[in-house]
């Protein structure tokens, strides 16, 4: 039954960046129109170079909302199937964009280390990301204006490990304490998706270990 | 009458110019900041009647920058813009102290509007 | 917020304030597998068991021998008490008779009891006087038989060189072993030696039939199971036994040690029977009386006993296990059943939160669209500043056409936004004492401006009578009567009507009407009306807005009913309770 609500929560959320993806192919069309015209007209008249870049900078913010609503969309499809093969690239990419917000909020650079396309890994995508997000904001909460985070994917043996780590120097404070809770609260679905949990440790560093085992 | 002058304060550069620009094009006299600090420093040296400040910008949020104007300048009106799940915020800002919020986007004709009220809230009566 | 150095410290947005993820129920819950509840009901079991029953069986055992014990003695005391006063009752026998004997023997002179017809009348006295009495016999010092009473012809006999007489000499009294006497019954001989003034001895021998043994024996009152008989130290009977021998066998059994206080044994006799074997050593003569009762008699109270503590001892035990195994049985289903919705409550919580996560998300990322959107309508207003101030431009009309339409599409994705938004909000629930009048004029308020332009009459009848407020979520609420009411004026034509109500009904539900005089819908889309993806309106919505709002009714523990007539129009009822409902249903 929840997997029935969490997926109608994805199809609503899916549906919501349709419309908006709708929306702004009509700016696109319009504004492009005008561009058109302003091209197919010899005259000269004031504001010519002006009304010429406005119309590009147009073009551009719809690209970006384009953008925007083409993630939500995606990141509204995770929710339809519980298991299934993602690469660690796409799913960090994701994560970086939803977190993205946050991190700029807090004047934080989230950046995402180079990842093989090739590791991939059967999971439910949105849970993982659900986990991974948790963790995200764990390591923004500990990280200084003006810091850091990158997330990145190390081959370990038969496992993978996913780390979202700051820069050396960049936490204003060592705390390892707050970590059994973070551990807690995501322990069912930790467990449910065979993940472990570890904290790393560095000077004036905060980082976490999501370690996976692979696909076979 | 006099010209009107108003410092818009807002982290996304595209908006905050061409809302500028579109209030030139309409004799207002616009300053622009694209953060709390550099806000706050305009203030100083210029001290415009009217601000119209954007509730979420990264770094030193609005509201704080709200905070500090009133603090320093009691005088000045401040207008929040907020985004469509923020009116919290806007509720907020307004028993903080700001005149009035409005949601993005905004109607340049009802922030125009909105703007000579301040102003007009805060001159003492001419005699 | 700056510190107090003047640096800008971390700024906490609302967002990350309150953590997107933190779970009220912090317990890493894992899904309790069966096994679990078995072994706790099998240790639970157990330990009960043991428990209860070794201090049971520990009683058991320790009665078991305290009452053995007491038991024993209890049989066992009557006994010796029986064997000693039979003892004593011998003893006197004996000694009586032999102060009688002693005393002729020195009452009377040896020529006196020499003389025949002294003896005679002597004898008979004796014989009257005390019974047993078989014969009296006088013998000198040289061991002559001199005069004799009875019935053997014993008169000259010389007993000089006997065993018997030699002690009498020395001891100056014996009392013999029994023997086979006259008319072959056992008898035993009283010798006492007697001397006068002058230095003279003789001894005074006589006979008594052990008949009187036997009324002795008798006297004891014995029950019929238990067997009373002497034996002398050489193991000889000297009087009968019932199950041993007769007078004069040997008793097959081995002699006791000497006792001369009532002893009692527990052993085995010759004819295999478990028995207890009380006796006592006389002093004089050498005898040992003996009392042989059977084990299984002496013990059958015991055994009865025994019997009745292993019989309550199995009985509890067996109630034991039955009361244990019930009481665990529903003890361990408590349990069970407390863990489960525990756990559902657990997972109830989870699930919850990662909705408002989702939520919280999904708005987080909506918000990033509006910057561009911000920004598209301000180059748009621009563009149109600049051409409105353009004289005489040809394609005027044509361009502000466009800009227009570029801007009111930037509005409709504010609208699509605050959609999402809402719905994201909806996910957050929290209750509190809500005027369902309030939020419908706050709903109606969002569609003033459509009523007016639109020209639709909209006819407010809120229960001026205090309805009683509810006890339920705001956000949620909002979105139920936006959505109905936003349905009626989808509706409705331009000038059409709309009647909205509130009341409060029989059974304590708080209810709102909102009817419209739109185009109404057939009985067969009235019956799918609620269904996801159901959608009347092409293109309009995802067709998800009705069944939302079904979904939100419910969980707030109330009903939507929908009447509805093609070409007359529509009601839509929603009906609240004061309080919800529970959500514990899945």
């Amino acid at each position: 039954m929840r997997e029935i609500e969490t997926a109608f929560v994805g199809k609503m959320i899916a549906g919501v960046s349709h419309e908006l993806m709708n929306v702004l192919a009509i700016i696109k069309e319009r504004s492009g129109l005008i561009e058109d015209l302003l091209a197919l007209d010899n005259t000269s008249f004031p504001y010519r170079d002006k009304l010429t870049k406005t119309l590009l900078t147009i073009r551009e913010q719809v690209g970006r909302g384009m953008e925007i609503s083409d993630r939500v969309n995606k990141f509204a499809h995770t929710m339809d199937e519980s298991m299934v093969r993602l690469g660690i690239d796409e799913l960090l990419d994701q994560l970086a964009f939803l977190m993205q917000r946050f991190a700029r909020l807090k004047k934080v650079q989230l950046k995402v280390g180079p990842v093989e396309p090739s590791v991939l890994i059967d999971t439910d995508p949105f849970r993982l990301q659900m986990i991974l997000a948790a963790c995200l904001e764990y390591c923004l909460a500990r990280t200084a204006s003006q810091g850091v985070i990158t997330l990145q994917c190390q081959h370990k043996g038969k496992e993978i490990a996913i780390q979202c780590v700051s820069e050396p120097n960049s936490s204003p404070k060592e705390d390892v304490h707050e970590f059994p809770n973070l551990q807690a609260n995501l322990q069912q679905a930790l467990d449910d998706l065979g993940l472990r949990l570890l904290p790393l440790s560095g000077k004036h560093q905060v980082g976490l270990e999501l370690i996976l085992p692979t696909s076979k | 009458m006099k010209k009107l002058k108003v410092l818009l304060v807002d982290d996304e550069e595209e908006f905050v110019s061409t809302l500028a620009e579109r209030l030139e094009l309409r004799n207002i006299e616009t300053l622009v900041a694209t953060d709390g600090v550099q806000a706050l420093q305009i203030i100083q040296t210029d001290k415009p009647p009217v601000v119209v400040l954007d509730v979420m910008m990264p770094g030193i949020g609005g509201l704080d920058v709200l905070q500090q104007i009133k603090r320093k300048h009691p005088e000045i009106q401040i207008i929040l813009l907020t985004g469509q799940g923020s009116s919290k915020d806007g509720i907020r800002g307004m028993r903080m102290g700001a005149f009035d919020y409005m949601i993005k986007p905004v109607n340049i004709q009802d922030l125009i509007k909105r703007m000579n009220e301040a102003i007009n809230a805060s001159k003492p009566e001419e005699h | 917020m700056i510190d107090r150095k003047g640096n800008p410290m971390a700024n906490k947005s609302d967002f990350l304030s309150h953590s997107l993820f933190e779970d009220p129920l912090s317990f890493p819950g894992q899904e309790e597998p069966p096994p679990r509840y078995k072994s706790l009901r099998r240790n639970m079991i157990i330990i009960m068991i043991l428990v209860t029953i070794i201090p049971l069986f520990m009683m058991a055992l320790i009665n078991h021998y305290q009452y053995q014990k007491a038991l024993k003695r209890e049989i066992i005391m009557p006994l010796r008490s029986i064997v000693n006063k039979t003892k004593h009752s011998f003893e006197l026998f004996l000694t009586e008779r032999l102060s009688a004997v002693s005393f002729i023997a020195s009452a009377y002179s040896f020529k006196e009891l020499a003389d025949q017809e002294t003896l005679n009348r002597i004898f008979l006295v004796m014989k009257q006087e005390f019974g047993g009495f078989v014969d009296l016999g006088l013998i000198d010092s040289s061991g002559l038989q001199v005069s004799y009473v009875g019935p053997y012809d014993l008169k000259g006999n010389i007993y000089k060189d006997h065993d018997w007489f030699h002690e009498v000499w020395v001891r100056g009294q014996h009392v013999s072993n029994v023997f086979v006497g006259y008319r072959k019954f056992p008898h035993f001989v009283i010798a006492v030696k007697s001397e006068n003034l002058a230095g003279e001895t003789w001894i005074l021998r006589a006979t008594i039939e052990t008949q009187q043994f036997n009324h002795l024996i008798a006297a004891m009152d014995l029950d019929p199971s238990s067997d009373a008989f002497i034996i002398n130290r050489a193991g000889i009977f000297q009087t009968s036994s019932k199950s041993y021998g007769n007078v004069l066998e040997t008793f097959p059994m081995p002699i006791p040690p000497e006792s001369l206080d009532a002893n009692a044994l527990e052993m085995v006799d010759s004819n295999g029977r478990d028995i207890l074997m009380a006796y006592t050593h006389f002093t004089s003569p050498s005898f040992i009386l003996m009392l042989v009762k059977p084990r299984s008699e002496l013990w059958k109270s015991w055994y009865t006993l025994k019997g009745e503590i292993f019989f309550i001892f199995i009985a509890s035990v067996i109630v034991i296990f039955l009361v244990v195994y019930k009481i665990t049985d529903v003890l361990v289903k408590r349990i069970e059943e407390s863990d489960r919705k525990r756990l559902m409550t657990y997972h109830e919580a989870e699930y919850t939160n990662k909705l408002a996560s989702i939520g919280r998300l999904a708005a987080g990322v909506a918000h990033e669209i509006n910057n561009p959107m911000a920004i598209i309508n301000e180059k748009a207003g621009l563009m149109e500043d600049l051409i409105e101030s353009i004289p005489h431009f040809e394609r005027r009309d044509k361009f502000l056409e466009l800009t227009q339409s570029i801007r009111q599409c930037v509005g409709r994705c504010s609208t699509i936004t605050h959609r999402l938004l809402g719905f994201a909000r909806r996910m957050e629930v929290e209750i509190r004492e809500i005027n369902l009048n309030e939020v419908i004029e706050e709903v109606y308020g969002f569609l003033e401006k459509e009523a007016f332009h639109r020209n639709i009459e909209v006819k407010l009848h809120l229960s001026r009578i205090k309805i009683p407020k509810i006890s339920s979520d705001y956000g949620q609420l909002q979105q139920v009567f936006l959505n109905i009411l936003n349905n009626a004026f989808q509706a409705v034509e331009d000038g059409g009507k709309i009647v909205i109500a509130t009341w409060e009904n029989d059974t304590g539900f708080v209810c709102a009407s909102i009817e419209d005089n739109g185009a109404g819908m057939s009985e067969e889309t009235r019956l799918h009306i609620f269904e996801p993806f159901f959608s009347t309106r092409k293109g309009y919505g995802t067709g998800l807005g009705l069944s939302i709002t079904y979904g939100i009714v419910r969980k707030l523990g109330g009903r939507i009913e929908v009447q509805s007539k093609e070409g007359e129009g529509t009601k839509f009822t929603v009906l609240l309770p004061k309080k919800p409902k529970q959500a514990t249903e899945v």
